[in-house]
């Protein structure tokens, strides 16, 4: 059997190999400035903290009142599972501060948004964190990067050292570099000496005892404008897949999928797209899809998923088909192991896929946390999608490399 | 009113507690415990005082 494929492609998916091809590298670098948080960036240049101040002013200190106001307004969000930061910030008040975690642990291979935002506009991210912390009456900043990725960890540390915030010690905490390590009850079990896997955890997270306040880079690059008293908003992308240029893009919300993948090089035909990261939703590359806006709300009024912007493009081949089976693979062995409910659901959901069932949801939220149930969400999605395709192949079949 | 909770990384489904509260708790096709709804009645307290006390993996606790 010979498989004809694409000349360019010698890798497919960031992180999970398929259909003989090799992993790609995760697409973390920017493939142009942005227009808001990473405006006038260019790809590969961490600004300066001059340069910072220069183009953002010096850093207010707002009350926790205002800074969950515009944290409000700005509709701000938690780039994993979409939940409101000003919520989160009022479940704080009246508690013990402890530290304000910034998780750039970005386990997800297909999304490189929050180790754009590290390595080219660090101050923002450092400035959202430090007004939050201010604004909690915390005294830590820690920002959590995986250890493996020792040049974000470089550029993180030189910006710290830039930096004079009285009263405030910032420090790094090395991480773990999985798929599931950035759960934040993985983040705080580890950061308390433990495993990198999720623990029955309280919300919000307690750290020996004071309130954690952890969010994703994004959200605090997005606090520290709405610490300057700005609502504006942007689309961080990650695209990846069947593309000439994967990488990081910031749009305006209005910009379609289609003109986001365009300018990443994406194939003319398209066999599929993945929107919302592995976790997310499978939709077909059609015209409808691909007008739509590539921002949370467009997506979820189709009941699609967003979630860390990641994009992939999927080709006409390999067939899709494989690629979902890959996914899933790689989705599997991503779990914890910890909870059988978990890891015997979520290979009876194989088995559904491989023999053209319908796949179940036999976890229905037990466990520790939300990668098994959203693993099967996304399986149900790709089996949605591709349910002719599936039920050939469940045949032994395959339309594409017969 | 106390509740369920069953903590995931110690059951190993047993299904003890399904037999002591049948009333809250199924088990799935692997014996693991399905808690539809984990508010325990005045009327079953007891029992589910019984079904924490005799997991066999410590895993069932009432909050």
């Amino acid at each position: 059997m010979t498989i004809d494929l694409h000349p360019t492609t010698t890798a497919l998916l960031p992180g999970i190999p398929v259909a003989g091809l090799p992993a790609a590298p995760p697409p973390h670098h920017l493939l142009a400035a942005g227009t808001l948080l990473l405006a006038h960036c260019t790809p590969g240049r961490t600004f300066t903290l001059g340069e910072h101040q220069q183009m953002w002013g010096l850093l207010g200190r707002p009350s926790v009142t205002d800074l969950t106001a515009a944290a409000d307004q700005m509709r701000l969000l938690g780039a994993g599972a979409g939940f409101p930061t000003a919520a989160k910030l009022r479940s704080m008040s009246g508690t013990k501060p402890g530290p304000v975690v910034v998780n750039g642990s970005e386990g997800e291979s297909a999304s490189g948004k929050d180790t754009v935002l590290l390595t080219h506009v660090p101050h923002l991210v450092l400035d959202g964190a430090v007004a939050t912390a201010r604004a909690l009456g915390s005294r830590r900043v820690v920002v959590r990067i995986p250890a493996a990725r020792q040049h974000v960890m470089s550029i993180v540390q030189r910006a710290i050292a830039e930096r004079n915030d009285p009263g405030l010690k910032i420090t790094i905490s090395p991480g773990a570099d999985t798929f599931i390590a950035g759960e934040a009850s993985a983040v705080i079990s580890s950061m308390q000496g433990g495993p990198a896997l999720p623990i029955p955890a309280s919300k919000p997270p307690t750290l020996r005892r004071a309130t954690v306040m952890l969010s994703n880079v994004e959200t605090f690059a997005r606090l520290a404008l709405a610490a300057r008293g700005l609502a504006l908003g942007s689309s961080l992308l990650t695209v990846s897949g069947a593309v000439s240029n994967a990488g990081v893009m910031e749009v305006a919300p209005t910009t379609s999928i289609g003109a986001v993948l365009r300018s990443a090089g994406a194939d003319d035909h398209l066999g599929a797209l993945i929107t919302g990261g592995w976790h997310g939703s499978w939709l077909s590359a059609s015209d409808d899809i691909l007008a739509l806006s590539a921002n949370r709300e467009s997506l979820r009024s189709i009941g699609a998923h967003f979630g860390a912007g990641a994009l992939i493009a999927l080709p006409t081949n390999p067939c899709p088909v494989d690629v979902l089976l890959a996914v899933t693979d790689y989705l599997l062995a991503a779990g914890a192991g910890q909870c059988g409910p978990c890891v015997l659901g979520m290979s009876a959901a194989r088995r559904d896929l491989l023999l053209a069932e319908p796949v179940l949801d036999r976890v229905a939220r037990r466990g520790l946390c939300a990668h098994p149930t959203a693993t099967i969400a996304a399986l149900q999605s790709g089996q949605r999608l591709l349910a002719a395709e599936l039920a050939v192949h469940a045949e032994g079949r395959c339309e594409v490399t017969r | 009113m106390s509740t369920v909770n069953i903590d995931w990384r110690r059951c190993r489904g047993h299904g003890v507690c399904s037999a002591a509260l049948r009333e809250l708790i199924t088990l799935d096709e692997w014996g693991y415990p399905v808690v539809p709804d984990p508010e325990v009645p005045e009327s079953l307290r007891n029992a589910a005082r019984m079904a924490s006390a005799t997991c066999p993996a410590a895993a069932l606790r009432l909050r």
